[in-house]
């Protein structure tokens, strides 16, 4: 009882008098009527409808309330005179319900294992989707974001990758029925759960629709009184770590200088080429012609002792990140109504939502306007029905980023060499350059105030000439409108005794309009004539299933069977067409192009299946549940279509045995094993089977075909099968609750693209080969650590170990038995030779088998196994501190063990190799003599190529990290001070997120660069937003 | 009443609804027609099999192997699209063409051992490697499955097949130069891998023929080419009897390095495979070198606007106005061979000396975008002027030096109205080395004749002049043969590390 005391103790005087009230149901507010209201030993009254009650008593004397289904409590009594008690729901704890698969179960009598976040968990998190509430919240679920563009997917994956070629996406189940949608636009502010289903016993039932486990989302639904709730904020973001440090304009001439200068000691023919007497001279004079572009008000900046001329000044410094980036600012605004009539047999929930996002990169934005409309109803006592509808309607604008473009804005600015202005200037003065109408123009690279009129090539920026992302981003739009809309029917009846009937059909609707534009004139567009191009994507998905549940209890034994159908059809298509040869910057439509192309295809796909389960309870001890489902899917032929999965799952409540009634400690403790099949059939392509060819190979006006995919009749189902040993456990009255959950996750007969030899004009072909296991264990422990009348303390910790090992080798494929799919195999790089400064790599010794030998040919260095791109472990940290009417939540996730690759800043560790680009500030580590032979692993700078920045384990670093996900500081306006407006409850926030990245990789480089630990293509990365808000109940 | 009844009529439609969703055919309705081009359709016609020729030829054209925005581990290159692309690889290893403004064929022109360049982990191996097997397989499926086509009479289909064996022996051919020295050097040294079947699911990868294997087959495939063929085609894009000529004519050419008697056959092919298309007035050959209707072509590939490879063409690197990029130079050595009265020197333009810059002197206008809206232009594949250099070169390979002279004066005399005709008093070698540089003079730019003859005879390259990149690479350099792609090695079990070249 002293567990949910709440002390409202002010320094009382024993008087009595008349004290009033109102009783309301901790979860949701609602007034709760007939709870009985006393003074230990005396006379109980009741509270009436609206939950109000009165009471004589004696200052600071001890009220009991009670009520059925709800805990107990004692409150103090103070000065005042009226006080709200909110009372607990005695179920919420007992009987917990586990959402699973058709049907929901009491979390003591489930026997798989899942992860269950519910609303309370992250309704103080600021997260704006629902794949954000994943990260660090649950065990066994990786979700990692690989760009920092607003309204892009994360990679999700539970328990480690089983498939390598078919999909790893795990099933998402709205309110029950398989969700085709874009995961995104479901808003989190409508979830009231989602649950995980891990293991084989909880998946199986879905078959090969859950190789990769099942995410349960679970949204909102209307109970008790009319409730309105609305909530708002608005937050800042940037990059979440700071930028790659590189060098400044005289730092990057001076780097220039000595390359040029090497570049003469190492072949002397320049000299007389050139006419100079040293290789110093040889450097000063051609450093200015080679880069092009002096942004020195000198003509030789750089002197022959390799310094800047101190006299020299700055005709412009322009930077290039500031120009490309800003702070996004976000706008998150939710509002929703819910209640039910007094009977119950209505219930509504009704939503609304908005948000805005800005990226970091200008232009990037992501807007998002999403509606719900649920309602359930029990019309008589037999029947239930229920529609579920939403419709969520987005707007990205997607500049190019994270991908080889030369408009890759991030890409850019970062790799820029920092001599460069953003618009024209002259070179001698440093004067802006401006065109007819007086305007400046910006720098291409190679154009001048004259639109359409190049400059002499010779006098071209040696970096990404004909491209200014800054110019090019606002008039080269990318945009992507997302409609998704979701409904949901259902209809139950209860038949004979304790046998239902359920039928659920859905429809999910996904369209996506992708308009590009490049403009004749500047960037992208200059070699087409400008370019127009319209996508169009659209999914139709449905299901229908239907199944007949048997649940009843005959004394101590429960038993609920299911058997069931289901049938799920899917068909996108894609419409796009590209018009070239525009005349004008604008209008964008495809239209006003002159050279047209279009395309179009579809994709259909269907499965077909029966399913059944039945579940035994004896006395709320022991539970067993079997399944068995099959599917036909028609990505594979005819005759090897069928799959047949099955699972068995058993637990043991060993805290019901009169044998632990005397371990007080011990509150809860329950033993589960489960195992189980299920298969995999997602592969891209709707007939991966069959042997075709492309179309579209056109020359000139003739029609030609080339052959695509090779024929393999006998591709079939991809199997796997897992087992879970698990333990929960709750000790001190639940203070602290936990589990334990080892796995093994065997995948065989993968789908995997086998490779080919390219001599045989095929790179792969679709195949059952190869096997790999993932297992571990997942370790999720709650604790209430301090909890007093106005204090609370709880901290949730989850940690998932994680090991994929290779059972059978791909054949074409350098995968070795025992090892990991994801290990890096890639050259080991030997550091530079402190006699000459030229980078090294490891290669097998020819001669002595087993030692390796250094070589300065990459071509030549041998590729080893050198670390896996998972991490050992991951989790998340949650801390939740409650004090008085304040609330402060840290949430934490890290990663342990693995490797990261650093390929963007590999690019800029390419010394002076590529005039033109910039380089990171280690570059001052350079190899400059054997006496001054810098950090060992920084070759000497020169402008031939040296590989020094080719894949190597150079830029392999240690994955570990750990990120500060959230900080959240909350105050609950007291209740007394909202009563005259009408309001029931009302909270202030403020919220940052990513605040702190502990990482031991190179300055700049963000941990989280997706599921390949590997960054690429400069893309755009997590962002530290800071935000403040408000919820608001009515 | 009412509720009792509802409670069985129910259950009734229920189970009705459970069975009307399991319906037999809900499996079957999906019909890969609808979407996916399957091979039996494309081997139903003769139309499909024309269609699957043409694909092939588009592969020469279009296909983009690790270029911008291929493979994410291997791209963003500009400098590998189709065989226009191959071609000028070995065109900038030469030493007259050259890039100067160190941007994309900087790495190519200065044989940097990086991914741009020769190595086995670089994408100029894949492009061609990748792209001339895939043009073996498809044509091997031509090969295999045109028998059986309807529609189409047995000479039709002998041509198809002759066709497609053409392709594959062209493609061979081009493996063979490029991942070994010449056949003269070692004609049992290790070739490239031989395929005659189309690939299949149980097809595993093959070792490195011998070079002699590797040119018997490509012999016997031409032999059979030039025999089924006619001089007809749909397009010119298409290798009719005169392409499969002029590639023999090739073939044996590089043949006779070893075997003089082949000369006759080089020369023999080289003069039938002309016939029909006359040499370029000199008006034509400054008109850009972009049109396919050109009468000298004999084969290239259509480049219509839509159809256009923008910043990826040729014309992009070498048009001086309507280029892209516009940083090919060219030699100052190379340019100072013409006579100041050669009509094709007129085409190199003079940018000055400028001494911070040597390499930046001459540019050439010989490449000219078609449109001035897109960089586009028809690429040159092969024409007649090289079956005169070829018949030359046979002639005087053979000493009949004088009737070796006529044929290279045809195209001197042509070029340069004050041509003077060379003696036979100059010798045999003199000759030869004449009439090879007439081949650069005339062919700069278009397939890497010059880096082809340097292996085929052996010779060391020999940087000279304002080359930016000055190199001497000897005969027997390893940097002569391309190394053989890493995904390769990887995944053939008959190739192994031991296997690739130095």
């Amino acid at each position: 009882m002293l567990a949910f005391l709440v002390c409202l103790c002010t320094g009382a005087i024993a008087q009595t008098k008349n004290i009033s009230g109102t009783v309301r149901d901790a979860d949701d507010g609602h007034p709760l009527a007939g709870v009985s209201v006393r003074q230990p030993g005396g006379k109980a009254v009741p509270t009436d409808v609206q939950g109000r009650f009165t009471i004589a008593v004696t200052s600071g004397a001890l009220l009991e309330f009670y009520a059925i289904g709800y805990e107990p409590q004692q409150v103090r009594t103070g000065a005042q005179d009226s006080i709200i008690v909110r009372l607990k729901n005695k179920d919420k704890q007992l009987n917990e319900v586990v959402i699973t698969a058709y049907g929901a179960t009491k979390k003591q009598a489930f026997t798989g294992t899942a992860a269950v976040i519910s609303n309370e968990k992250f309704k103080d998190l600021q997260v704006s989707t629902v794949t954000g509430v994943l990260q660090g919240n649950a065990s066994g679920v990786l979700a990692i974001n690989s760009s920092g563009q607003p309204g892009e997917n994360p990679t999700i994956r539970i328990r480690g990758i089983g498939s390598f070629n078919a999909s790893n996406d795990p099933l998402i189940l709205l309110d029950g029925t398989p969700y085709s949608g874009s995961i995104n636009s479901i808003n989190p502010g409508d979830v009231e759960t989602i649950t995980i289903l891990k293991d084989a016993s909880s998946t199986s039932i879905y078959g090969s629709r859950a190789a990769n486990g099942i995410i349960q989302i679970t949204t909102k639904r209307g109970k008790g009184k009319s409730h309105f709730e609305f909530s708002g904020l608005t937050g800042f973001s940037r990059r979440a770590v700071k930028e790659y440090p590189t060098l400044n304009a005289s730092q990057y001439y001076e780097m220039a200088w000595e390359a040029l200068r090497n570049d003469a000691r190492d072949n002397p023919a320049l000299l007389t080429q050139f006419n100079v007497p040293t290789p110093e001279a040889y450097a000063s004079k051609q450093v200015v012609p080679r880069l092009v572009y002096n942004p020195f008000n000198v003509a030789a900046p750089v002197g022959e002792n390799g310094k800047l001329d101190p006299n020299a000044t700055m005709l412009w410094n322009d930077n290039w990140m500031d120009e490309m980036t800003r702070t996004g600012v976000r706008h998150d605004l939710n509002m929703n109504v819910s209640g039910s009539d007094p009977a119950n047999t209505i219930r509504y929930y009704l939503s609304g939502g908005y948000i805005q996002d800005q990226g970091i990169q200008k232009e990037s934005e992501f807007k998002r306007y999403s509606g719900r409309a649920k309602i359930d109803a029990t019309p008589v006592k037999w029947l239930q029905v229920g529609v579920n509808s939403s419709l969520a309607y987005s707007s990205q604008n997607y500049p190019y980023q994270g991908n080889a473009a030369a408009s890759n804005g991030i890409g850019f600015a970062r790799t820029i060499a920092p001599i460069y202005p953003v618009y024209l200037r002259d070179w001698k003065t440093g004067d802006f350059l401006l065109d007819g109408a007086g305007n400046k123009v910006f720098d291409y690279g190679n154009n001048t105030t004259e639109l359409g009129v190049l400059r002499p090539a010779a006098q071209n920026r040696l970096f990404n000439q004909g491209q200014n992302p800054s110019g090019t981003t606002s008039i080269n739009p990318i945009t992507y409108e997302r409609l998704t809309a979701n409904g949901n029917a259902y209809a139950g009846v209860d038949l004979f005794k304790g046998l239902s009937f359920r039928s659920q059909y859905s429809i999910d609707y996904n369209q996506v309009d992708n308009n590009t534009f490049w403009n004749p004139f500047y960037g992208d567009g200059t070699t087409s004539g400008g370019l127009s191009y319209r996508a169009v994507t659209l999914l139709y998905a449905q299901n229908f299933s239907n199944a007949f549940t048997y649940d009843n209890t005959f004394g101590q034994h429960h038993v609920n069977v299911v058997a069931g159908t289901e049938a799920f059809r899917r068909v996108s298509e894609v419409t796009s067409s590209q018009r070239t040869g525009f005349t004008y910057a604008r209008p964008t439509q495809p239209s006003y192009g002159t050279t047209s192309t279009a395309d179009g295809y579809k994709e259909v796909f269907r499965l077909q299946s029966y399913f059944a389960r039945a579940a035994y309870d004896l006395a709320d001890k022991y539970h067993l549940s079997l399944s068995v489902r099959t599917d036909g899917a028609t990505r594979f032929a005819k005759d090897v279509r069928w799959g047949v999965f099955y699972a068995a799952g058993a637990s043991w409540n060993l805290d019901k045995e009169q044998f632990m009634q005397n371990v007080d400690f011990l509150s809860q403790l329950k033993l589960k094993a489960s195992y189980g099949t299920s298969g995999n059939q997602a592969l891209p392509g709707s007939f991966p089977y069959l042997g075709t060819y492309s179309a579209g190979a056109n020359v000139g006006s003739t029609p030609g075909s080339v052959i695509n995919t090779v024929a393999n009749p006998s591709l079939s189902w991809e199997t796997q099968k897992q087992l879970d040993l698990g333990v929960e456990f709750g000790v001190l009255k639940d203070r602290i609750m936990g589990s334990f959950v080892y796995f093994d996750r065997k995948s065989a007969d993968l789908l995997f693209n086998r490779p080919l030899p390219n001599s045989t004009g095929i790179n792969s072909i679709a195949d059952n080969v190869g096997g790999v296991k993932n297992t571990g264990f997942e370790i999720e422990l709650n604790t209430v650590n301090i909890r007093t009348s106005k204090l609370e303390w709880r901290t949730s910790v989850n940690v998932t170990r994680l090991k994929n090992v290779i059972t059978e080798a791909a054949p074409g494929t350098n995968q070795i038995v025992g090892g990991s799919w994801y290990e890096w195999f890639i050259q080991e790089y030997a550091g530079v030779d402190a006699s000459d400064g030229k980078p090294m790599w490891y290669k097998d010794d020819p001669a002595n088998a087993g030692h390796k030998v250094t070589t300065k040919k990459y071509s030549e260095a041998t590729r080893y196994h050198l670390g896996n791109r998972l991490s050992d472990y991951t989790g998340g940290i949650t801390n939740t501190l409650r004090y008085g009417q304040f609330d402060f939540t840290v949430l934490a996730s890290f990663a342990l063990g693995g490797k990261f690759y650093d390929a963007d800043y590999a690019g800029l560790r390419n010394g002076m190799v590529n005039f033109g680009n910039n380089a990171s500030t280690d570059i001052y580590k350079r190899w400059q003599s054997p006496e001054n032979p810098g950090d060992g692993l920084t070759p000497k700078l020169s402008t031939t190529a040296d590989n020094g920045s080719s894949v190597s384990s150079r830029f392999l670093y240690d994955l570990s990290y750990m990120r500060i996900r959230n900080i959240t500081l909350g105050y609950r306006v007291p209740e007394r001070l909202l009563k005259r407006a009408h309001i029931s409850n009302a909270r202030f926030f403020a919220d940052l997120q990513n605040a702190f990245t502990l990482f031991g990789g190179p300055k700049g480089a963000d941990p989280e660069a997706g599921i390949n630990a590997a960054t690429s293509g400069n893309n755009t990365t997590a962002s530290k937003i800071f935000s403040i808000g408000i919820n608001v109940g009515l | 009443m009412i509720m009792k009844l509802s409670r069985i009529i129910l259950p009734a439609i229920l189970a009705l609804l459970v069975f009307s969703a399991c319906k037999k055919d809900f499996l079957n309705t999906p019909s890969p027609e609808d979407g996916n081009l399957t091979d039996n359709i494309i081997f139903s016609s003769k139309a499909g099999a024309e269609s699957a020729m043409t694909g092939i030829y588009w592969i020469f054209r279009s296909e983009n192997y690790n270029g911008y925005g291929g493979d994410p581990n291997n791209s963003g290159n500009l400098t590998c699209r189709g065989l226009q692309t191959t071609m000028f690889f070995f065109e900038v290893r030469g030493n007259d063409v050259f890039e100067a403004l160190r941007s994309w064929w900087r790495w190519e022109t200065a044989w940097e051992e990086n991914a741009n360049g020769r190595i086995q982990n670089g994408s100029r191996t894949r492009q061609i490697w990748d792209m001339f097997y895939k043009a073996i397989n498809n044509a091997n499926a031509i090969i295999k499955y045109t028998p059986a086509i309807t529609g189409a009479s047995d000479a039709e289909k002998a041509a198809l097949i002759a066709e497609a064996k053409a392709i594959r022996a062209y493609s061979y051919f081009w493996l063979a130069r490029s991942y070994q020295y010449t056949y003269a050097k070692n004609p049992n040294a290790r070739g490239v891998p031989l395929y005659t079947e189309p690939a299949s699911k149980d097809s595993k990868g093959n070792p490195r023929a011998p070079l002699k294997d590797v040119y018997q087959l490509i012999l016997s495939d031409l032999e059979e080419a030039t025999t089924k063929l006619t001089d007809e085609r749909s397009g010119k894009f298409r290798i009719n009897r005169n392409v499969a000529q002029g590639i023999l004519a090739e073939v044996y050419q590089e043949l006779a390095m070893a075997d003089g008697t082949l000369w006759q056959k080089a020369i023999d092919n080289a003069k039938a495979a002309r016939n029909g298309f006359p040499l370029m007035t000199n008006t034509s050959y400054a008109a850009g070198f972009n049109d396919l209707g050109n009468a000298e072509w004999m084969w290239g590939f259509p480049v219509p606007e839509d159809q256009s490879l923008t910043y990826y063409s040729q014309y992009s690197f070498m048009d001086l106005s309507g280029g892209y990029y516009r940083n090919i130079y060219y030699n100052a050595d190379f340019v100072g061979k013409y006579s100041a009265t050669d009509t094709r020197r007129a085409l190199f333009t003079d940018f000055g000396d400028n001494p911070a810059a040597p390499a930046r002197k001459w540019g050439s206008r010989k490449y000219r975008s078609r449109l001035t809206t897109s960089i586009t232009g028809d690429i040159l594949v092969m024409r007649a002027a090289e079956m005169y250099l070829i018949e030359a070169e046979g002639l005087a390979q053979q000493g009949k030096l004088q009737e070796a002279i006529d044929v290279l004066f045809a195209i001197q005399g042509l070029r340069d109205p004050s041509a003077v005709k060379p003696q036979a008093s100059i010798g045999k070698d003199n000759l030869i080395n004449l009439i090879l540089l007439e081949r650069r003079k005339e062919m700069y730019g278009e397939a890497g004749v010059y880096y082809f003859d340097l292996k085929r005879y052996q010779r060391d390259l020999v940087r000279t002049g304002n080359h930016p990149y000055i190199l001497n690479v000897p005969a027997a350099d390893p940097r002569w043969l391309v190394q053989i792609p890493l995904s390769e090695i990887d995944a053939n079990d008959k190739i192994n590390p031991e296997d690739q070249n130095p």
